[in-house]
């Protein structure tokens, strides 16, 4: 047990130097992180390298955020919704931005595991549920 | 017409419009109703979770980088990838009167093709037991019906009696009897319209049964009027693990509603050794450290958490009670296993059913030995109480002898009038399945048999004695019986009344 938490302990100060100066994950360094952790040649490499693991793809959720709109002329919203995310969550966030016409219209923002929705398919969903 | 287009336009105006958020996840593994999700990073424990076609999850594996669930339902619709998403919401299921009558699966769904249950509100799944300041010791007796066990393994309202013996030995025909005998006693006391009667309502959670057997079930109940006091709650063994998991606890759930609002009420587990295989299975798959016969560690939280919930509670806590009677099956009449050990360490006492009895048509095959009632006779009304409080020691007494006299040839007159009384106790404790006899009706028969009426009858006479002495009493004791029944009592002057009636029958049946 004491192990492990040295080892995860170990795996977050490796993604602490992963990161770059805006606190992005660096593929350069993860890389330079994963070849110094192997010239170690520690008997615990495997379980320091899956918690890295976890560790990186948990900063990646939640420093990238998956935008779908439910219309197809999105770019005149783009600007504002990159300003408005990154005021809302204080931190510089990757933007992917698609268009979803099962939406029908209004937003779906993916955060992580997080989900922010105001759409029409949404409310349609929940006034069916009230139904049931 | 108008009145739907003003329901749907209430929702409509009701509806919220604000931006939802909600947690998700994605399904990276799917096996034997258990999804392994990624994601839901703000999960709870016991979580209900929304996957998609309407298939309900719950969340009991809460690790580092994903979250195990058991799913509820219809299961085959779901693939690898689908998403999954947190509710903030416990499970619940539908409770209240509404339920009565009807039957249910293990999340409370209706499966009788009777139409939507109408239920007001809905409780939890898991909830918390009683603790010690709400509970009363169980002083109240509930009457099963069965002379066999009312004489000699009383049980209370509130109490969990223990239903265990090897397979076809007669465990679910007891506890059926039960509830007909709740059924037949709510109809009497309605009938009187007696301001402080209170019916005992019943649950009947049937988990991993054949469908054959619990259709069988629900047909006897119909027959003898008493499902319009029960909810059955099914998670047959063609359902998955998940359900029959959570059946035991939603048919809980429902019970304590009664308990809750002041009623009584009594629920039937059949059978808790099949929903600890159901859980067995569940956690294996969920990759739980497996321990003894490859029970989880927690094999034994399952079944005290569910069977602590029974409870009396006092005055201040509205006098309300839930009685449990859990069924255990045993291989080869071993007590001894771990499940059954585990369940007899819970409850209040068990009663022991065994297969040399039954196939010696004893019926209830119940051990007079091995079977006991931790509550005694605080659960027996007065007259009772007086009749039948040396049954059991006699009949103790009698299993020993008989034993031991076997090879002997001249036996003293004692031992010849304890072989004699025994043999007769144990004709007249022979019952017909589903055919309960009432309280005041078993106070005359043990009364008789305590003052000697049927020591001139030959013992293979004695069955029909008993039945012709039933009848006389339903048709010229009535008043006496009707004395028993309302005072609870065997004053003097009832017991001389009795007499009389009991002598009127013995005359005509010789």
């Amino acid at each position: 047990m004491a192990s492990t938490s040295k080892n995860k302990r170990l795996a977050q100060t490796l993604l602490e130097y992963s990161l770059n100066e805006d606190g992005l994950i660096d593929e350069n360094k993860v890389v330079e992180s994963i070849n110094g952790l192997k010239e170690l040649g520690l008997s615990s490499t495997k379980d320091i390298l899956r918690h890295f693991l976890t560790e990186v793809k948990n900063h990646l959720r939640l420093y990238q955020a998956q935008i779908e709109i439910g219309c197809e002329n999105y770019q005149e919203i783009e600007k504002t919704l990159r300003t408005k995310i990154g005021s809302l969550t204080g931190r510089k966030i990757e933007l992917s931005i698609k268009s979803n016409d099962q939406l029908l219209a209004g937003y779906r923002i993916r955060i992580g595991d997080d989900v922010y929705e105001d759409s029409v398919a949404s409310r349609l969903e929940n006034l069916k549920k009230s139904f049931l | 017409m108008s009145t739907i287009t003003d329901i749907i336009r209430k929702e409509i105006e009701n509806l919220s419009t604000d931006a939802t958020r909600t947690n998700i996840g994605v399904i990276t593994t799917l096996a034997d109703g258990v999804a392994r999700v990624s994601g839901l990073s703000k999960v709870m424990f016991n979580e209900m979770i929304e996957f998609p076609n309407n298939v309900l999850g719950i969340a009991l594996n809460l690790e580092e980088d994903s979250v195990g669930c058991v799913l509820l339902g219809d299961i085959s619709s779901l693939k690898e990838g689908d998403e999954a998403r947190t509710t903030g919401k416990l499970l619940s299921v539908p409770v209240g009167k509404e339920l009565l009558g009807r039957v249910v699966d293990g999340v409370g769904r209706p499966i009788d093709d009777k139409g939507p249950i109408d239920a007001k509100q809905s409780f939890a799944v898991e909830r918390i037991a009683p603790g010690i300041i709400p509970r009363k010791s169980v002083d109240q007796p509930l009457q099963t019906g069965i002379m066999a066990v009312d004489s000699m393994v009383p049980i209370g309202r509130g109490q969990r009696e223990l239903i265990i013996g090897d397979r076809s030995t007669g465990k679910t025909t007891i506890a059926i009897d039960t509830i007909i005998n709740q059924a037949k006693i709510n109809k009497q006391g309605e009938e009187t319209g007696n301001p402080d009667f209170r019916p005992v309502y019943c649950i009947y959670v049937a988990v991993g049964q054949k469908n054959s057997n619990v259709a069988r079930t629900i047909k006897v109940l119909e027959e003898k009027g008493a499902l319009q006091y029960v909810i059955i709650v099914s998670a047959p063994a063609a359902d998955n693990p998940a359900n029959q998991y959570i059946a035991p606890y939603s048919g809980c759930a429902m019970g304590e509603w009664f308990m809750e609002n002041g009623m009584d009420a009594l629920i039937v587990y059949d059978d808790l050794s099949k929903h600890a295989v159901a859980y067995r299975q569940i956690s294996l798959i969920l990759k739980r450290p497996s321990g003894r016969e490859a029970y989880p560690g927690d094999v034994f939280y399952l079944h005290s958490r569910l069977l602590e919930r029974s409870a009396r509670l006092n005055e201040e806590s509205g006098n309300g009670s839930l009685t449990a009677l859990p069924i255990i099956e045993t291989q080869m009449g071993d007590v001894s296993g771990y499940i059954p050990t585990n369940v007899i360490s819970i409850t209040d006492g068990q009663i022991f059913l065994e297969t040399d009895l039954f196939n010696k048509g004893i019926r209830p095959a119940v051990s007079v030995g091995l079977s006991v009632s931790r509550v005694g006779s605080a659960a027996q009304i007065k007259a009772y109480k007086k009749v039948a409080g040396k049954v059991k020691l006699e009949l103790a007494q009698f299993r020993e002898l008989a034993a031991f006299s076997q090879f002997e040839s001249d036996l003293d007159a004692s031992t010849k009038a304890r072989l004699d009384r025994g043999a007769r106790i144990v004709e007249m404790f022979k019952q017909v399945a589903y055919n309960p006899i009432p309280v005041e009706i078993q106070t005359a028969l043990m009364w008789a048999m305590q003052n000697n009426f049927f020591d001139s009858i030959e013992v293979a006479k004695i069955n029909s004695a008993v039945t012709s002495l039933q009848e006389h009493m339903s048709a010229q004791g009535k008043e006496v019986c009707d004395l028993i029944y309302s005072t609870g009592k065997l004053e003097e002057e009832t017991e001389q009344k009795l007499k009389t009636v009991v002598e009127d029958w013995k005359r005509t049946f010789s």
